[in-house]
């Protein structure tokens, strides 16, 4: 290794640790040249125009890209006493996201409101009665002044009708092969989910 | 909380449906719209009288001819069982699962050996021990009062049926029998008097485990017989359950009730319950829209928010159910459908799943009454 000479057993102890944590160049020519940094797979040169961002101090609001959870009770239903309904910070997005780009989404569905409430317990017995005799729903329509949701939602069809659609029914599924009753059951399994949440 | 414990939790949905709509008009109603594999998905409504293991637990009830009262039949708490044999401390503190089982709840020293070994031994047709049945019934009311607390104040607006479904998560049978088992190490007594004496056992160690009559017994390796003579017979769950409980009891008669609550909060508040996977809706846009009316709110529009591939195989929808200006959820799906009825879930979920800033039981110090919400004024 290195020749021990007089002048390096002259040194003592500390002046060698300095000299071999120095990166400027010693005179003596066997001892290795300390680099300036650990060697590693980064390269400086050629990864120079890969640059870092600087971010600046502080805190940051940089909600990750997901749907929002039912978890993060929206503005609306938060109580006048909670302090964060009238906070600026709670929930940016419902004003920076939504209420500015309001005129861009196109609505799909309105709850309906009823415009008349005519219609007596009554009124739907005799309904279901004529619905059971067969009478068509235009006369249905035009007898009560109702609409044909109304209808179906307060009157039931008759047994005949319940008879009729269920051997049609049969019928369709027994030509159903295997693979396509998997799948409508799988459908049906899936659809369980969406009332789940 | 274990894989079974969660697997457990999200089992138990509740279906909130409508009451108003008579049942026999909402079964036939849109029967011809139906698909015919519809029935495989159908869930039938729980029974309205069914009681929860923890109910169950606050219902036992005594049948035993040694409660007696020698003083005043009226006065309640006079009422006292005797019992033939008992094991001291000096004996109890000699086991040493009992000693184990002490230190690692890190119970206080006026917690006695004694207590636990009481609370590991339910009522058996063939034994004059004292047992853990009364010190049970009264931890599982001493339970049920700190979790219900919990969730009122950190869940207000929980439903009746979820409320019941979370104590049951925190504290049901099962829960309890994870607790015991899993947490706290408690173990069955399982083998026979034979094998005791093989070993070498003391008979004194059997003390340390938890007794009870079973309503299984494993004949042999792969055979179990199931059904028991005895009237006592309990399930492994209920048995372990009531160990925890009975531990409970003796926490409040030997620290108090400030110990007892901390206690709790650590070993079963702790673990963490999913609430909002508990939740299912049978008709969602009428509940919503009767919720927003109570609420003095907008009726709810659905809004289409943003869309790819629609005339493609896979699409994909994000619509925005909005009362107002306001939205109050966001739903995706494949269909405008299944994104609409999503939305509409999620709206109704994020209204009852609100949490206050800081909640406060009843029972803390610092507990203020606040006005939160009215509650279900539509049902």
């Amino acid at each position: 290794m290195f020749p021990i000479t007089r002048a390096t057993v002259k040194t003592t102890f500390q002046t060698t640790v300095r000299r071999l944590n120095s990166t400027t160049s010693t005179k003596e020519p066997n001892l290795p040249k300390k680099l300036p940094v650990t060697p590693n797979k980064y390269n400086a040169k050629s990864s120079a125009f890969n640059l870092k961002p600087v971010l600046p101090e502080g805190l940051f609001y940089h909600p990750a890209p997901a749907a929002p959870t039912p978890k993060l009770t929206p503005k609306a239903f938060l109580p006048d006493s909670d302090p964060r309904k009238t906070s600026k910070l709670y929930f940016p997005e419902e004003t920076t996201k939504i209420k500015e780009n309001l005129q861009y989404m196109p609505v799909l569905s309105k709850a309906p409101t009823p415009h008349s409430y005519h219609m007596t317990a009554k009124d739907v017995e005799e309904l279901q009665k004529l619905r059971d005799q067969g009478v068509s729903r235009s006369e249905l329509k035009k007898k009560f002044k109702v609409s044909n949701h109304f209808i179906s939602i307060s009157t039931r069809p008759s047994q005949e009708t319940l008879k009729k659609e269920k051997e049609q029914l049969d019928k369709v599924v027994k030509k159903w092969s295997k693979g396509t009753r998997a799948a409508r059951e799988l459908r049906e399994k899936e659809k369980v989910n969406w009332y789940r949440g | 909380m274990s894989a079974s414990m969660l697997r457990f939790a999200s089992r138990r949905t509740v279906s909130i449906y409508n009451s108003s709509i008579p049942k026999a008009l909402n079964t036939t109603i849109r029967c011809i719209a139906t698909s015919p594999v519809k029935t495989l998905t159908e869930t039938k409504s729980s029974f309205p009288d069914h009681k929860f293991s923890y109910e169950k637990a606050c219902r036992q009830a005594l049948v035993d001819n040694t409660l007696t009262n020698k003083s005043d039949t009226l006065d309640f708490g006079a009422y006292q069982r005797t019992f033939k044999l008992t094991i001291s401390e000096e004996e109890a503190s000699k086991i040493p699962s009992i000693l184990a089982l002490h230190a690692r709840l890190n119970l206080s020293k006026n917690y006695q050996y004694s207590t636990l070994v009481r609370s590991l031994t339910c009522q058996t047709a063939d034994s004059d021990y004292a047992d853990n049945l009364q010190m049970s019934l009264f931890g599982a009311h001493l339970l049920s009062y700190y979790v219900t607390e919990h969730l009122i104040a950190t869940y207000p607006r929980l439903p009746v049926s979820i409320l019941r479904n979370a104590t049951e998560a925190y504290i049901g049978d099962y829960s309890l029998y994870d607790v015991a088992k899993n947490v706290w190490g408690i173990e069955a007594d399982s083998t026979s008097n034979l094998e005791k004496y093989l070993a070498k056992e003391p008979r004194l160690f059997r003390f340390g485990r938890l007794r009870f009559s079973s309503h299984t017994t494993e004949v042999e390796k792969g055979i179990t017989k199931i059904g028991s003579t005895s009237e006592l017979a309990i399930t492994k769950a209920t048995a372990f359950s009531n160990a925890v409980r009975a531990i409970v009891s003796g926490l409040y008669a030997h620290d108090g009730e400030e110990a007892t609550k901390e206690f709790i909060k650590n070993h079963i508040l702790s673990r963490k319950i999913d609430v909002g996977k508990m939740f299912q809706f049978r008709s969602p846009g009428k509940m919503l829209v009767k919720l927003l009316k109570a609420q003095k709110m907008e009726a709810p529009t659905i809004r289409l928010i943003s869309e790819t591939g629609r005339n493609s195989s896979s699409p994909v929808f994000i619509v925005g159910c909005f009362s107002g200006e306001h939205m109050l959820a966001e739903g995706q799906g494949s269909s405008l459908k299944e994104a609409r009825i999503r939305s509409l879930v999620d709206a109704l979920k994020a209204f009852y799943l609100y949490r206050p800033l800081d909640p406060k039981a009843s029972s803390d110090k610092d507990f203020k009454p606040l006005f939160v919400d009215a509650g279900e004024t539509f049902y």
